[in-house]
């Protein structure tokens, strides 16, 4: 049975008034009317408390050693890490090892060790709060194209942050964050992503549009959460608990708007009780005005002062990961080792004679691992340090549950092949194996370490809030990790967009993972496209499926009604499992 | 002869009635056939518009004032430094208002990447209430604020002379000043009119002059952070 919700419960009673155009049952009709309002405007007010932020890799970068290949029995398929294994010329034969963890297989860089703030985590600990959807089909494979509808599911569906944006009771309900270097386009691609039936605005700050944010944020004035929330911040240095004092205000007038404020209130409450008898629409509106004042008497000095030291921490984070990187990260210092050689180093390249020729005099010494050890400044790692900064401060401080972010991984210098900059960008077709490799496994082991300390600093703050709180890793279309064709000879190259080959990482403090869905095709390299058995049905995976398991874990309502059913289920407990009737991912 | 006039009084009343229900029946089988109603203005259908079924058909808010006629609205309402405040609180913020950048037009509006791609319409957003709340209050109660008072005040009555003291009379200006057209409703004014007295009693002290001006200045202030004269309809 449909259920029937109270907006239509109050415009039925309104109609209802309308119609018989009887004074009594009219009147009548008003108080109920208003009642009901009232009531719904408390509950959409109360909003949802949970939390998404969706993480958008732009470019999308290979995922092969994160979570494309993460499932069982991949080791014992050659085909899926054909890159690695065959793109190295003369090092045929290398296994990238993958191990279990509760049932799936995941790639060795999930043994690296974070050095949180807090000290040293595994990022294994991640895995027990994931879920893993793979080989979905994003309908396309371009880089502008596909981006809206992984997130706005198909044209014409709203997307999942904008429904959570509508019901959001925050002072920032939807926030979208672009924090890529070069790519152009992504405001673009965030703002068309992000639809919403009845949301406030979105929105949108820019990180990239300063190439010295850096200095700029520690002189306080273009911290992004100012630029975010700055209309809230009104105080000056001098009057710090007064609400107003940037604007000049009088002293006179100071101390007779706080004889006045209950007698002012009071109208606009009258106002208010009038504009809902008038229109549905205008009664919210109201409750928004309250809210802006309330957070203008109450400040946000303390959140964008945290801000900052959360920015800091983040920073540090990242470089010391790059720091550690250089010396242990799994899957490639194993390898580095069972060649009894470094495979970073020029030697590689020269001995394996395929990329020799690549390679200009200069850099001949050039090891590829120095080049990641990237300082704040060259390589912008401030606008992970920020984008991860605000994401924590707009969820401790509740002033967003809704946070989309755009980020890409900087373009390595230093090396240069046939006279061009060899850069380890997200969309490298013809980058080589080896920096592939190295380059995202580094590139994942950076963004699961920042994933790690978004979850344990959340869980300090508030017991509870990492259940509350969804992080959706996609990109904005797949990859296939078979060699590049447009280097097939060389068999070296990177890899091409594939669009069955999308994947959805889901993190969630509810998610009782690990959980793999989605099978990968093991003749076509791991591009996905096999059929999952949902229920009944085998089908083809498609962002929908994403969005409506999306809903399911954030309790609202799914962006599609009559299409790709949510594959999970809650218990009663909170926790999500799989549907008991769902296929667990596998190689096919 | 009682009874006679009796019924002769009574006649035109019976000839009212007749008229009237004569009238409701041509007008009820007119409003679906003809285009009678139309023409009537005060005549309103009895039955609502039938709601669209169409697949692409939405339900959309009222449309709102931009930055540019948002700033425009109180500039023109205050004067004075108005413009000032609303340079710096209303007229950069187009992600919040909505309002698209036109250099060619608006060459001082500071149209850089972000306001070339802004929304004409920005949906409602506590950012915009915030915004709005500041600029009332930056007009009303800054040094200046004395001459926004008195210019808006002015402009409610039509007048070019000291004003006057608040009664029914000035809370309509004042009302008609942000919501032209719109009648005030007895409730509201009430409200209203309590707010003024509870100025006049916290006043006492002050001089008659800065008594007027503190009825007028929060009766403005309460109008001027309501949030519905920012809709078109």
């Amino acid at each position: 049975m449909k259920k029937i919700s109270r907006r239509h419960l109050i415009k039925g009673v309104g109609s209802l008034g309308l119609l018989t155009g009887l004074d009594s049952l009219g009147v009548f009709s008003k108080i109920l009317r208003s009642s009901l309002m009232n009531s719904a405007i408390a509950q959409d007010a109360s909003g949802t408390k949970k939390n998404l932020v969706t993480i958008a890799l732009m470019g999308a970068p290979p995922r092969w050693t994160w979570d494309l290949c993460a499932n069982k029995n991949a080791r014992t398929n050659p085909g899926l890490f054909s890159i690695i294994s065959t793109g190295f010329g003369g090092y045929n034969g290398f296994d990238y090892r993958t191990f279990d963890v509760g049932g799936v297989q995941y790639p060795e860089l999930w043994k690296f060790t974070a050095p949180l703030s807090s000290g040293d985590r595994p990022i294994q600990d991640l895995i027990k709060n994931h879920l893993n959807i793979r080989g979905v089909d994003s309908g396309s494979d371009g880089h502008p194209d596909a981006a809206p509808t992984v997130l706005a599911s198909r044209n014409g569906a709203y997307s999942i942050d904008g429904m959570l944006g509508s019901l959001s009771d925050r002072v920032l309900p939807s926030v979208l964050i672009s924090a890529v270097t070069s790519e152009g386009g992504t405001e673009k691609f965030l703002r068309d992503a992000y639809k919403a039936p009845n949301g406030m605005g979105a929105k949108l700050i820019s990180l990239r549009t300063s190439n010295t944010l850096h200095q700029n944020v520690e002189t306080g004035t273009e911290s992004p959460l100012l630029r975010l929330s700055g209309a809230f911040n009104n105080r000056d240095s001098n009057t710090p608990n007064v609400y107003g004092s940037s604007e000049n205000l009088t002293s006179t007038f100071l101390s007779r708007r706080l004889a006045m404020t209950q007698f002012v209130d009071a109208t606009l409450d009258a106002m208010k009780a009038e504009a809902v008898l008038k229109n549905l629409s205008t009664g919210n509106t109201y409750e928004l005005l309250k809210k802006s004042q309330k957070t203008l008497n109450d400040g946000l000095s303390s959140s964008i002062a945290e801000f900052e030291t959360k920015r800091l921490k983040y920073s540090k984070l990242i470089q010391d990961v790059f720091q550690r990187s250089k010396t242990n990260l799994p899957g490639i210092t194993d390898f580095s080792e069972a060649r009894n050689g470094s495979a970073f180093s020029n030697s590689f390249f020269n001995d394996e004679g395929k990329n020799s020729a690549r390679l200009n005099n200069e850099n001949k010494n050039y090891d590829l691992r120095q080049s990641l050890q990237m300082s704040e400044g060259s390589l912008r790692i401030s606008f992970w340090a920020e984008a991860f900064a605000t994401i924590e401060t707009l969820l401790t401080q509740k002033l967003a549950n809704s946070i989309s972010v755009a980020i890409n991984f900087p373009s390595v210098t230093g090396v240069y092949v046939g006279g061009n900059g060899l850069r380890i960008i997200h969309d490298a077709h013809n980058l080589g194996a080896i920096p592939h490799l190295v380059g995202y496994s580094l590139f994942y082991a950076v963004l699961s370490s920042c994933i790690l300390e978004l979850s344990v600093s959340l869980e300090a703050s508030q017991k509870g809030l990492w259940n509350d709180t969804v992080v959706y890793v996609n990109g904005d279309f797949g990859r296939n990790p078979s060699p590049s064709q447009d280097s097939p000879a060389e068999g070296n190259g990177g890899s091409d967009h594939e669009r069955k080959a999308q994947t959805a990482s889901i993190f969630s403090g509810c998610i009782n993972g690990p959980i793999s869905v989605g099978n990968i095709d093991a003749n076509s390299y791991g591009s996905g496209g096999t059929l999952t058995q949902v229920g009944s049905q085998k089908l083809q995976l498609i962002p929908i499926h994403v969005a409506n398991t999306l809903a399911t874990i954030l309790d609202t309502e799914q962006p599609v009604r009559n299409a790709a059913e949510s594959l999970v289920v809650k218990k009663s407990d909170g926790t999500v499992v799989l549907r008991p009737d769902v296929e667990k991912g596998k190689v096919a | 002869m009682l009874r006679k006039e009796k019924w002769l009084n009574m006649k035109p009343k019976f000839y009212f009635y007749s008229l009237f229900v004569s009238s409701l029946f041509v007008f009820l089988n007119s409003s679906c056939t003809s285009q009678l109603n139309v023409k009537t203005k005060s005549i309103r259908p009895l039955v609502s518009p039938q709601k669209s079924e169409h697949p692409d058909a939405v339900e959309i808010a009222p449309p709102q004032m931009d930055r540019i006629s948002t700033a425009n609205f109180l500039n023109s309402r205050f004067g004075g430094q108005s413009s000032a405040i609303t340079q710096k609180l209303i007229l950069p913020f187009s992600s919040d208002f909505g309002g698209r950048c036109d250099p060619k037009t608006n060459p001082n509006l500071g149209c850089d990447e972000s306001e070339a791609s802004a929304l004409a319409q920005s949906k409602l957003n506590l950012t915009r209430f915030a915004l709005t709340l500041r600029a009332c209050e930056g007009i009303l109660g800054s040094s200046d604020g004395d001459n926004a008072v008195r210019n808006a005040g002015k402009l409610a009555l039509g007048i070019n002379t000291d004003l006057p003291t608040m009664g029914k009379n000035e809370i309509n200006a004042a009302w008609n000043l942000f919501f032209p057209g719109k009648t005030i409703s007895k409730t509201v004014e009430n409200s209203f009119l309590t707010l003024v007295s509870q100025s006049k009693e916290q006043t006492k002290s002050m001089s008659a002059n800065d008594q007027i001006l503190d009825q007028w200045r929060f009766t403005f202030l309460t109008l001027c952070k309501s949030p519905e004269w920012i809709n078109l309809q």
